[in-house]
C-alpha cells in the first residue's frame, strides 16, 4: 500500500486540487485538536446547567455550522492564514523592540541648542538662602548630572539643551506635560540616548 | 486603581492635602525608588511640604518625609537626603494642586476626585509665582443616553 501511495502522481486538476488542501487539512486537524483539549469540563457544565444556560440542541448546531464554515475556509484559503501568522510575528518582535526603546520626554523637535558641559555646569548652581541645596551644579539633582556625564564617552555624543512647553506631546505615548520641562540631552547623529531633566512638576 | 493618598502641605500655618508630587523628579534622577505599603499609595512615600518665605520670595519646601523602604522600613527626610531638615524644591516648575472644600465626586483612582474648591499655585525652579481658587462643580451625572449604545443596559 504505501507503494502504491508513493508511486501516485497527480494528473487531474482534482489530484492537485486534493495535494493544495492537505496543508489546509492539517492546519484545520491541529485547530480542531486544540478546541477539543480545551472543552468545558463537566464541572464547568454543571455550573452552566445551574444557572441555566445549558448548551441546546440548536446551540450545538450552530457550533457545528460555525465549525464547517471555519474548517473550508483554512482548507481553501491557507496560504492566508499561513501569510497573517508570520505577518503577526512580525508585528509582534516589531513591537517588542518598540516597548525596549527607553521612554524619553524630549524629542528631537524640542532640542534648543548644543551647549558645553562646562557653561550648563556653571549657570546650574542653586541659590537658596535657607542653605538646604548642596554647592553642586544642579543642586540636589547632581546624581543625574553625574550620570549623564558619564555616559558621554563616544566622541560623536553632544550635548544639546532641550525645552517643551506646557501642553507638548512627550514620551512614547504621547502624552500631554503639565507644565513647562527642561533639561539636557545626550544627542549622536540627532538621535536622542539619554535625557537629564532640571525642572518639571 | 485606589485613590491615592495626598502629600500635606503647610500653608498658612495650617496643613492641608496637596494632590501634587512635586518629588517624582528628584526621585527619577537619583534613581530612588520606595515600595508600595498599600494600594492608596503606590508611590510608597507622603511628603510634608511647606511654603516658606525670605525677603519677600516664597519657596517650595520638603520638611518631612515617611517613605518605605520596605513594607515594614520607613524612611525618614534625614535618610533620603542626609544632613538636611528641609530641602528645596529647586526642580519644581509647574502647579501645585490642594482640594479644599466638600468632595463633590469621588472617583476611585489616582487624584482624580473633585473637591468643592482647588486651590492652584504655580511655580518656576520651586519660588512661588502665583496662586488662585478655582470653583469646581460636581461633573453631571451620565444617563443612560450618554453612552454609546453597546454600553448601555438593556431594557
Amino acid at each position: 500500500m504505501i507503494e502504491s501511495v508513493l508511486a501516485w502522481r497527480p494528473v487531474t486538476w482534482v489530484d492537485y486540487f486534493l495535494i493544495y488542501l492537505l496543508p489546509g487539512a492539517g492546519m484545520s486537524a491541529y485547530f480542531l485538536l486544540n478546541a477539543w483539549k480545551e472543552r468545558p469540563t463537566e464541572f464547568v457544565k454543571g455550573m452552566m446547567k445551574l444557572f441555566g444556560k445549558e448548551t441546546s440542541l440548536i446551540d450545538r448546531l450552530k457550533e457545528f455550522l460555525v465549525y464547517c464554515f471555519a474548517i473550508s475556509c483554512v482548507l481553501v484559503g491557507w496560504p492566508g492564514f499561513v501569510i497573517y501568522y508570520f505577518k503577526h510575528k512580525k508585528d509582534e518582535e516589531a513591537n517588542k523592540a518598540w516597548q525596549a526603546l527607553p521612554d524619553f520626554d524630549c524629542a528631537p523637535e524640542y532640542l534648543v541648542a548644543q551647549v558645553n558641559p562646562v557653561d550648563a555646569e556653571i549657570t546650574s548652581y542653586v541659590i537658596d538662602p535657607l542653605g538646604t541645596v548642596p554647592p553642586l551644579p544642579f543642586g540636589h539633582l547632581n546624581q543625574g548630572w553625574v550620570n549623564l556625564l558619564a555616559d558621554m564617552t563616544d566622541e560623536a555624543d553632544e550635548m544639546w539643551s532641550f525645552y517643551i512647553p506646557k501642553g507638548g506631546k512627550v514620551g512614547k505615548y504621547q502624552r500631554m506635560c503639565r507644565s513647562d520641562i527642561r533639561g539636557y540631552a545626550r544627542v549622536r547623529d540627532g538621535k536622542i540616548l539619554a535625557e537629564f531633566i532640571t525642572e518639571c512638576d | 486603581m485606589t485613590a491615592q493618598v495626598s502629600e500635606r502641605l503647610i500653608y498658612g500655618g495650617k496643613e492641608i492635602p496637596l494632590f501634587t508630587n512635586p518629588l517624582s523628579l528628584y526621585l527619577k534622577n537619583s534613581g530612588t525608588r520606595f515600595v508600595s505599603p498599600h494600594t492608596a499609595n503606590w508611590r510608597g512615600y507622603v511628603g510634608t511640604w511647606e511654603i516658606l518665605e525670605h525677603a519677600g520670595v516664597e519657596r517650595l519646601y520638603l520638611v518631612a518625609l515617611s517613605a518605605h523602604k520596605s513594607y515594614e522600613e520607613i524612611l525618614g527626610l534625614s535618610d533620603v537626603f542626609p544632613g538636611h531638615d528641609k530641602v528645596f524644591a529647586h526642580w519644581f516648575t509647574g502647579e501645585l494642586r490642594c482640594p479644599q472644600g466638600a468632595l463633590l465626586n469621588y472617583v476611585h483612582g489616582g487624584y482624580a476626585s473633585t473637591y468643592e474648591y482647588d486651590l492652584l499655585m504655580d511655580f518656576k525652579q520651586g519660588v512661588l509665582l502665583s496662586n488662585h481658587a478655582r470653583h469646581n462643580e460636581a461633573p453631571k451625572k451620565k444617563e443612560e443616553k450618554d453612552y454609546p449604545s453597546f454600553l448601555r443596559r438593556g431594557s
